[in-house]
């Protein structure tokens, strides 16, 4: 589906949903930057968190769409399906980075050092190596049905681990802040109105990024068919 | 007797490190008090270890990433059409010749 073949309909959602993720955007670096007051203890470096915490959420988001996408596929050999698992790992790996880089940024100022081996920062680490190896084996790899099949096991592999990831400062007492769960104190509401802001606008950015990222995928799976009815033809021994 | 006198003090002696250590395991971890609860400021206060670059590095992180990938997903959209294109009126050719 190149953009000249795309419904009317599905552009105007398109460009609905990426006004709508830019003014959240805009106002979440409002409301973080001008509105939340600084933190007692951490000062101005904790205003990380309102991006860092909804890339995690959008991270999840985008691996939990792979996981979904390889799962129909491996059960019905969809083509959009599949589509809809690169675009998720794609952009699941953005958010992915933008969490393992700012995470640590933070960690420098609260905890006096860039990296530790707690267990979220750890579980996080070994996820986003699943999803980089999905990718690197539809992108780099044979294109052939059992490549498919094997990324497709390691979407799954990589949504199977999510609750572990998520659940892993509470089972094993990690030093991961837990200030939105029922064990951490609370925020502040000016604070916590910056973060709900991030987390929509990151989840709307997350969708929009998938939105795009599969428009291109379906794309590439169609130049593959016409190249393969080229060959039939025996139009790419000609060009050769 | 003496041996066992000495072998009490020496368990004592042993032990005292961990009788001694049980309260301060016990008591809550700083960082783990940290982790729990982020509180608003009141007042001017001056940070020990200036935070700004830090910040800054990160939210030009989030840009750049995101901008980077935005430019990606503009060269893989190109690529698409030109092939499709390219394709497409080949096939057209080779049905018609």
């Amino acid at each position: 589906m190149t953009q000249a073949e795309t419904s009317p309909k599905s552009q105007v959602g398109f460009a609905l949903l990426a006004a709508l993720t830019a003014l959240l955007l805009a106002l979440t670096l409002y409301w973080g930057f001008i509105v939340a007051p600084v933190e007692l203890q951490m000062g101005i470096v904790y205003k990380i968190f309102f991006f860092h915490a909804p890339s995690a959420y959008a991270m999840y988001l985008g691996f939990g769409l792979c996981a979904i996408g390889s799962a129909v596929y491996l059960s019905k050999q969809n083509d959009t399906w599949e589509a809809i698992a690169v675009a998720g790992a794609e952009v699941g790996l953005i958010f992915w980075m933008i969490v393992m880089i700012t995470g640590p940024l933070w960690g420098r100022k609260a905890w006096g050092t860039y990296w530790t081996w707690d267990p979220r920062l750890t579980t996080n680490l070994l996820i986003g190596m699943i999803y980089i190896a999905y990718l690197l084996l539809r992108n780099l790899g044979a294109t052939g049905e059992a490549e498919r099949r094997f990324a497709s096991g390691l979407g799954l592999l990589g949504g199977a681990l999510m609750p572990i990831i998520h659940y892993s400062v509470q089972l094993w007492r990690g030093q991961h802040p837990t200030v939105i769960t029922k064990k951490g104190g609370g925020l502040h509401p000016d604070m916590l109105m910056a973060l709900l802001l991030g987390c929509a606008a990151m989840t709307a950015l997350c969708v929009l990024l998938v939105w795009a990222r599969t428009r291109l995928e379906r794309d590439r799976q169609r130049v593959l068919t016409l190249e393969l009815d080229a060959a039939e033809l025996g139009l790419l021994e000609e060009q050769a | 007797m003496k041996s066992r006198i000495r072998s009490a003090l020496a368990g004592i002696a042993c032990s005292a490190p961990l009788l001694l250590a049980a309260p301060l395991a016990l008591a809550e971890d700083p960082a783990e008090s940290r982790s729990a609860t982020f509180q608003a400021v009141e007042g001017p206060q001056a940070e020990q270890v200036p935070g700004g670059p830090l910040l800054v590095y990160a939210y030009a992180t989030v840009l750049v990433l995101l901008v980077a990938y935005v430019a990606r997903l503009a060269a893989l959209n190109a690529k698409n059409r030109i092939e499709l294109e390219r394709l497409a009126s080949a096939i057209e050719r080779g049905r018609k010749g």
